[in-house]
């Protein structure tokens, strides 16, 4: 025999719960028609895109390549402005020069850049990324670079990380001086991320880096930013004008003595470092570091030399 | 006699309550899931894998791979984990109990040579290989013993301060270590280990589609929504970057990968969740699929109460109330609105649940699927419930009193 | 003020050498034995206020004769110390009982070394200053050439035996510990003498025999390696500069007008490699054609004015010289063209020393030894290049560009099909990446040159690849572009390619 005590809360609740889970059923439904014919939106403006993008690849080919005629591309311009940002931005990482800043000519001419700059200061964060990384491309012109002002260089202190990086990227390719060394300092922080990108960006600045702020840093005495310094230094796999290695191939922390030891086959070293080079590698406590000055040692033809 | 239907039905009660509850706290877990989803995908990174390939601060990473037999997919796919883009990478692979014709082919495949090893105390040392190829292989054979032995021979052999883990059942991109290497180097300090993990791609079959909506729920829930909250756990087909540093402070993986993520988790550090489509599981091809997955994910997440809870308490308090409601029906102890009641808490919840996964993952990222096919999966959500999600409470329940 | 004498008594000649440069360093008057008789004969007639000795000696060790030192009144007040092994467990109380004053563990840290034998001296109260450097600054590395050339003798021998010996032990009583104390004092010792190659195999055996599991097999190859590099170390020696690049630079004078302190340093750099010499002129002053003769090869920074003053002037005869010119790219192209013709090659922007010494060969008409000397006959029609890149941008962007200059361009996407079209079409001039799959653009350029064929080749390569830049060179390319690039400069290094 059923209680009948329980019956009424019993079909209250089913009642109540049926109601529920029709409802959540119902709203879901709903939300996926509406879903799927905004995705239907979607593919149908990706169609589109693929459609005109070999087009207008054609068109920047032809300007690259030295031809004037830019009507192609700005017959798209209307339709398809997104299209032609985005192929024209598909050419970073392939071209520079005098390529790259016609590139940078056409976006300026056709309004782009403005229209970065203004998505630039967006609340929008995807919007204010994505525009921020498109100026860090055209920073290398000149005439960008007045058009976009200090946006990158305020974009510095942003509170996204990505868009910091992409500011950063930007303002090595403009080349300011204070930009670079703000950029520069900027790579010494603890992400290390940040620091492998910018230090292939900053390669071709290393020249005017090593005039100031980089001996600046490896006298702070401030072990991370030395350590940080001389492992972007050694990325560079460049040249660099210091002389003075030796307090820091005989400092007293080991990471920093064997950083400097991989750099010294990079620098014209003065006497001081050259001894402490020969000291190293004639010294038995510590074989990676005796080891890499050995090989330093030969790359700055520091040998035993025959009295004259 | 008149106590039974009360307490049948008290019972009934508790039970529709807690499959209530349950179903509740995982339709939160899924919309968070699909808001780090959306998110994610919005966010409109940039990619510098090209950047990361040419760098010499990128740290090097030992790829920890095991195999028991020398099927020609499998020397394929160590071939293709040997491809990865990484400036410095090598694979330790470990062939475990294997024959010795199955050795001898794993030793002209990849020009293996033999070397004599010290033993280091404690029985005999396993017989190491090193390869002639140009890419940094080593090999180390061992018997079959305990579960995670092989790893831990792995990472004795491993000379990268990194660990990478590529689960046997996953496809991935070459480019794979290099996203996985970018949360690591952006927080070197706290975060411990990334783990990647993105969908299958659609394909054909009732038991596709079911194994696909398993998917999606545990991608959301376990992954995204468990990540943002602190407490990330494996999910299969998974690949994990982990520091080697923290594996050694864990005692090595002699306990499981979800032992690992706990004791990242007690030191404080970080476990980042990264849904980009750089490593996928292959989607299952029949129910024998179905039950293989469900084993394999039932021995990654060994212990702990929300395995207990999820994994038994929940299949076992299903199971029970439907029989429960079907025995007191036909006794006439219970109104059939509690029977009713106790379906939908069970079958009900599960299709709502289901729905809302393949909605929300279409609201995170509209229009990348085929209409047709989301539509099936939408609609698969009903079979899943009515008849697969009963069979899969038994199988769990019988998997976890086996051990 | 004099240095106070010490004697080093060591067995090992290297160490000894070594130690006593050290000491000398810090302004010490050293005397050396290499046995423990040979240094009491000496205390005959010598008193040093300091000895250093190694414990492990032949015949009477360091402990016997530290006794006999101690026990004769007329050499006991001496200060011995004592070299003591870092694994031997119980050598310092073993050294302490027999006498001596103190020890030091070995390996020795030479940063350290003055500093502890000065306190040493001092605590026995004779605190004579060490003698200060000589006014030049102390030439450590100054020994002479007699003592250079016994030294290197001595370290090729004696690392030819041990590392036979190694190899023997290999098979039986092998202590990996005791291996890699030997090899590792060759790392820094052969740096120091010029075998770059022995130092570097060494400082690999060395990481070898400190891996657990000892990987024996590669172990017996390194050091099999390391026998052999100690047996002919010419052959072994690792010039990362190619030869042809030596030969066509070494004694030659390169001279250099108004470059700033960094190019001339980077400049200096790269000489130096080569031993070429460097020979600047004052930008100021006009050349004279008698200055210009002293060097084969001027080298002319061409700098913010845009030109290089009096030098750089139309009537100026270093434009009859051989002439390279440096600056920024805007600089060099805003030249006049003439001027720009008259410079057989350019430096441009932040050049390295790598690159430069190639460029500098080139200019100054190195034997093409390893190249095609094809002459490449009158090209009739449009010059053929062939493209091969796997990427589909950079193949379509360069094909247009080089159609538009009047060049027939066809393009490949491995190196397997791009050698094959070379074979068969043999166009003037091939662009290759050096990326590419399957056979690279090194085998690529490799084939090319055994097989002799016409073709010149310009290399592309990425950023990260510009330490390669020799390596291409070496193999024989004939010039290469970093990507990313810009098209006009690859057909601008095309055409000067064409009409070389």
């Amino acid at each position: 025999m059923t209680s009948h005590a329980g019956l009424a809360p019993a079909v209250a609740a089913l009642w109540a719960c049926a109601s529920l889970i029709a409802v959540c059923v119902l709203f879901f439904s709903l939300l996926l028609i509406r879903q799927l014919a905004r995705g239907k939106a979607l593919r149908r403006a990706s169609t589109r895109s693929e459609a005109v993008r070999p087009a207008l690849r054609e068109a920047l080919f032809r300007i690259l390549a030295g031809s004037p005629d830019e009507s192609e591309i700005r017959r798209h311009l209307e339709n398809h402005r997104e299209d032609v940002a985005e192929t024209l931005l598909s050419f970073h990482g392939t071209v520079s020069g005098g390529a790259r800043d016609r590139l940078c000519r056409l976006a300026l001419d056709l309004g782009l850049v403005h229209e970065w700059c203004h998505d630039g200061g967006s609340r929008d964060l995807i919007r204010r990324r994505s525009a921020m990384g498109r100026l860090a491309f055209v920073c290398a012109y000149e005439p960008c670079r007045r058009a976009i002002g200090d946006l990158l260089t305020r974009s510095l202190n942003d509170s996204d990380e990505e868009i910091r990086l992409a500011s950063a990227r930007g303002l090595v390719l403009s080349q300011a001086a204070t930009d670079l060394e703000d950029v520069f300092l900027m790579a010494l922080g603890p992400n290390r991320f940040a620091r492998a990108v910018l230090a292939e960006d900053l390669r071709r600045q290393s020249a005017a880096l090593c005039a100031d702020v980089v001996p600046e840093v490896l006298k702070s005495g401030q072990a991370e930013y030395v350590k940080a310094t001389l492992e972007m230094l050694a990325a560079w796999d460049r040249a660099v004008p210091l002389d003075e290695l030796q307090p820091l191939i005989e400092h007293a922390d080991r990471d920093i003595r064997i950083a400097a030891l991989r750099l010294a086959p990079l620098c014209a070293l003065n006497q001081d470092s050259r001894a402490a080079i020969v000291r190293a590698a004639a010294a038995s406590g510590d074989s990676e570091s005796s080891s890499l000055a050995g090989i330093a040692a030969e790359r700055l033809n520091i040998r035993l030399k025959e009295k004259q | 006699m008149d106590q039974a239907p009360v307490l049948v039905s008290a019972l009934l009660a508790g039970a529709v309550g807690f499959l209530l509850l349950m179903a509740a706290a995982s339709m939160l877990a899924l919309f968070k899931g699909a808001s780090e989803l959306r998110h994610f995908l919005r966010s409109n990174s940039t990619d510098y894998s090209q950047v990361l390939l040419g760098s010499p601060m990128v740290y090097g990473v030992s790829v920890l791979a095991v195999v028991r037999d020398a099927a020609p997919p499998t020397r394929e796919r160590i071939r293709r984990l040997l491809a990865l883009h990484c400036p410095q990478h090598e694979l330790v692979l470990v062939l475990e109990g294997l024959s010795d014709a199955a050795r001898d082919q794993w030793v002209e495949d990849f020009h293996l040579t033999p070397v004599k090893l010290e033993a280091t105390g404690g029985g005999p040392a396993p017989a190491r290989y090193v390869s002639s190829e140009p890419a940094h292989l080593t090999v180390v054979e061992k018997a079959r013993e305990k579960q995670n032995d092989p790893y831990n021979a792995a990472l004795t052999a491993a000379r990268y301060p990194v660990l990478a883990l590529v689960d046997a059942r996953v496809e991935f991109i070459p480019d794979l270590l290099l996203h996985l290497m970018r949360p690591l180097l952006e927080d070197w300090e706290h975060v411990a280990a990334v783990c990647a993990s993105a969908l299958p791609p659609p394909s054909q079959g009732l038991a596709a589609r079911i194994g696909a909506l398993e998917m999606l729920r545990r991608w959301l829930v376990r992954g995204a929504a468990f990540a943002s909250w602190g407490k990330l756990m494996p999910i299969p087909g998974s690949c994990v970057l982990v520091k080697r540093s923290a594996v050694e402070a864990a005692g090595g993986f002699g306990r499981g990968v979800r032992q690992l993520f706990r004791q990242i988790y007690r030191t404080k550090q970080k476990l980042v969740f990264l849904p980009a489509p750089v490593s996928w599981s292959r989607a299952p091809g029949s129910f024998a699929d179905l039950r293989d997955h469900l084993r394999y994910d039932q021995a990654q997440l060994a212990g702990g109460p929300i395995l207990f809870s999820v994994r038994l308490l929940r299949p076992l308090i299903e199971s029970s109330a439907l029989l429960l409601a079907a025995a007191s029906l036909y006794l006439g102890w219970i109104h059939p609105g509690l029977a009713a009641l106790v379906l939908l808490a069970s079958v009900g919840t599960g299709i709502a649940l289901s729905v809302a996964a393949v909605v929300l993952r279409e609201l995170a990222d509209p229009g990348t699927r085929d209409p047709g096919y989301v539509t099936r999966l939408f609609l698969t959500a009903i079979p899943e419930n009515l008849g697969y999600r009963q069979l899969r409470n038994l199988f769990l329940i019988a998997g976890f009193l086996r051990g | 003020m004099a240095g106070e004498p010490i004697l080093v008594v060591d067995d090992t000649p290297v160490n000894l050498k070594l130690t006593r440069i050290l000491l000398l360093n810090e302004g010490y008057k050293v005397l050396t034995a290499a046995s423990a008789e040979e240094a009491l004969d000496l205390l005959r007639g010598y008193r040093p206020q300091l000895i250093l000795a190694d414990i492990q000696l032949p015949g009477i060790d360091g402990l016997e004769m530290t006794r006999r030192i101690k026990g004769d009144p007329s050499t006991n007040e001496i200060i011995v110390v004592a070299l003591t092994a870092f694994a031997m467990k119980g050598d310092e109380q073993k050294a302490i009982e027999a006498g001596c004053d103190a020890y030091i563990t070995k390996p020795i840290d030479t940063r350290t070394l003055g500093h502890r034998i000065r306190e040493l001296l001092d605590s026995r109260g004779d605190g004579h200053d060490p003698a200060p450097s000589q006014a030049d600054g102390v030439q450590s590395e100054v020994i002479s050439p007699p003592e250079l050339a016994a030294l290197r003798r001595r370290f090729l021998e004696e690392g030819q035996e041990k590392a036979r010996e190694l190899l023997l032990d290999l098979d039986g009583q092998f202590s990996p510990n005791d291996a890699a104390r030997v090899v590792h004092q060759w790392t820094g010792t052969g740096g120091l003498l010029g075998y770059t190659a022995i130092s570097r195999l060494a400082h690999e055996v060395e990481v070898l025999l400190q891996e657990r599991p000892l990987d024996a097999a590669q172990v017996r190859e390194s050091l099999t390696n390391l026998v052999l590099a100690f047996t002919s170390p010419r052959e072994a020696r690792d010039v990362p500069v190619p030869e042809i690049i030596v030969k066509s630079l070494a004694g030659k004078s390169i001279g250099s007008v108004g470059l700033p302190p960094l190019e001339t340093q980077r400049l200096q750099i790269a000489l130096d490699r080569v031993d070429a010499r460097h020979l600047p002129f004052d930008p100021a002053s006009a050349p004279a054609a008698d200055a210009l003769g002293s060097c084969d090869l001027l080298v002319v920074y061409v700098g913010f004015e845009g030109t290089g003053g009096p030098w750089l002037d139309k009537s100026s005869p270093a434009l009859r010289h051989p002439l390279v010119l440096m600056g920024t790219r805007d600089d060099l192209l805003s030249l006049d063209p003439s001027i720009q013709s008259a410079a057989r090659e350019f430096l441009m922007d932040a050049w390295q020393p790598d690159e430069a010494l190639v460029r500098l060969s080139l200019a100054i008409g190195a034997a093409p030894g390893e190249r095609s000397t094809t002459r490449l006959s009158a090209i009739e029609g449009r010059p053929r290049v062939l493209l091969a890149d796997d990427d589909a941008t950079v193949t379509s962007l360069v094909c247009m560009t080089l159609e538009n200059f009047g060049m027939q361009c066809e393009s490949v996407s491995d190196g397997r099909a791009a050698l094959e079209a070379i074979r068969l079409a043999k166009p003037h001039a091939a662009v290759v990446d050096v990326n590419m799959p399957g056979i690279d653009g090194y085998e690529v350029l490799t084939s090319i040159r055994a097989e002799n064929l016409p073709t010149r080749v310009l290399l592309l390569t990425a950023r990260q690849q510009e330490s390669d830049v020799i390596r291409g060179f070496a193999l024989g390319a004939d010039d290469y572009v970093v990507k990313p690039f810009s098209p006009m400069e690859l057909v601008a290094r095309l055409k000067r390619l064409l009409v070389r």
